[in-house]
């Protein structure tokens, strides 16, 4: 049943919130546990890989993948954004925190989500995430000495730290004082 | 069919359910064993099989004045990735991640990688934790300190060690091929 049509749209976009934030923690939780099914299920069936395939079936392939060359994993989220574009389209942000085993090292990885999200018969999924790192560094290891801010072994998606270089507002900030650092 | 009214109490009840860990890490933090019952049924059951908010205080007491030879000092829960499933109007399942640092009263330190699973009902209108915490550890580790080859942490007879996850979930053991 709907309600009057001012409060129906309000009530969605109420709903909206609330299933997209659940999906960036099942996100989270589903490859900690390394479901790949699950997590191949939290994007629209026409979702588009890393590497230019399309459906859920290559998505899974693509996880089963990238998701070897490190153990146990711990990715704690936070801090999520989302604006909603219109009834069926929505934006968003996610911090995490990610811990990976590597070998002998353990890895903290702190990044940003971009995400974008679709509604489809109801139900939210991810359209695409991408990943950007503010450091990747073991534990013992102080980020700020570690060349370009990255050591990660082995990492498939991820070769570089681009925040917080990528934004352009932080470029306009230290471009306006040229005697200034960096 | 769902009428308006229902789906605005499922909102809400996502709310207040969403808060009971947040309200857990506030109140372990200021040692406060009755603030933190109050966050649980009446008739809360324990994982020993125990009943009630009585049991389960002195649960936290004793943790409290007692975890692994020294009490505990200052305790930050910093919890995220709250999944949440509705079972009905009025119970619901969950898990929680928690990131926490224990400082203990011997000056001991450690930070511990936790996962909770817990389960919440609603009784006379107001959202509770339905049964005691399930509390699984990934790692705990002193500071400064890799959790890789640490032993098992076998808690709570230990703070830090290895924990049961991920090793537990059967789909981690599927994904990389287990045959046990």
């Amino acid at each position: 049943m709907t309600a009057e049509p001012d409060c129906e749209a309000r009530l969605q976009a109420l709903e909206a919130y609330e299933q997209i934030r659940q999906l960036a923690a099942r996100y989270a939780f589903a490859l900690d546990r390394r479901d790949i099914d699950e997590l191949a299920g939290l994007f629209a069936e026409d979702v588009t890989t890393g590497d230019g395939r399309v459906g859920r079936r290559a998505l899974a392939d693509w996880f089963d993948t990238a998701l070897r060359p490190f153990t146990t994993t711990f990715h704690l989220i936070g801090n999520h954004i989302i604006d909603l574009t219109d009834e069926d389209h929505a934006t968003g942000i996610v911090y995490c925190r990610p811990e990976h085993e590597v070998g002998d090292l353990w890895i903290v990885m702190p990044l940003q989500y971009w995400d974008r999200y679709e509604r489809h018969d109801g139900i939210w999924y991810f359209r695409s995430r991408s990943i950007h790192a503010f450091y990747a560094a073991d534990v013992l290891e102080n980020p700020a000495t570690l060349p370009n801010r990255f050591h990660f072994p082995g990492n498939p998606m991820l070769a570089k730290a681009e925040l917080p270089e990528r934004w352009e507002s932080w470029q306009r900030f230290w471009a306006a004082d040229p005697t200034a650092s960096p | 069919m769902t009428t308006p009214a229902q789906r605005l109490d499922a909102l809400i009840s996502a709310q207040q359910v969403r808060d009971l860990p947040a309200r857990y890490a506030a109140a372990y933090a200021r040692l406060d064993a009755d603030e933190l019952v109050r966050l649980y049924a009446p008739d809360v059951e324990l994982l020993d099989g125990r009943r009630g908010r009585p049991a389960l205080r002195e649960h936290f007491e004793a943790g409290m004045r007692d975890t692994g030879g020294a009490g505990l000092y200052s305790v930050i829960l910093h919890t995220g990735d709250h999944q949440i499933e509705f079972t009905g109007t009025d119970s619901a399942v969950g898990t929680v991640y928690c990131l926490g640092e224990m400082q203990r009263t011997d000056g001991s330190w450690y930070r511990q990688a936790i996962i909770y699973t817990d389960a919440y009902t609603r009784q006379d209108g107001t959202w509770f934790f339905a049964r005691q915490r399930r509390h699984e550890l990934v790692y705990g580790a002193p500071p400064l300190t890799r959790p890789n080859r640490l032993p098992p942490a076998n808690w709570p007879a230990s703070q830090t060690g290895r924990g049961t996850l991920p090793d537990r979930w059967p789909t981690w053991q599927q994904f990389w091929g287990s045959t046990d």
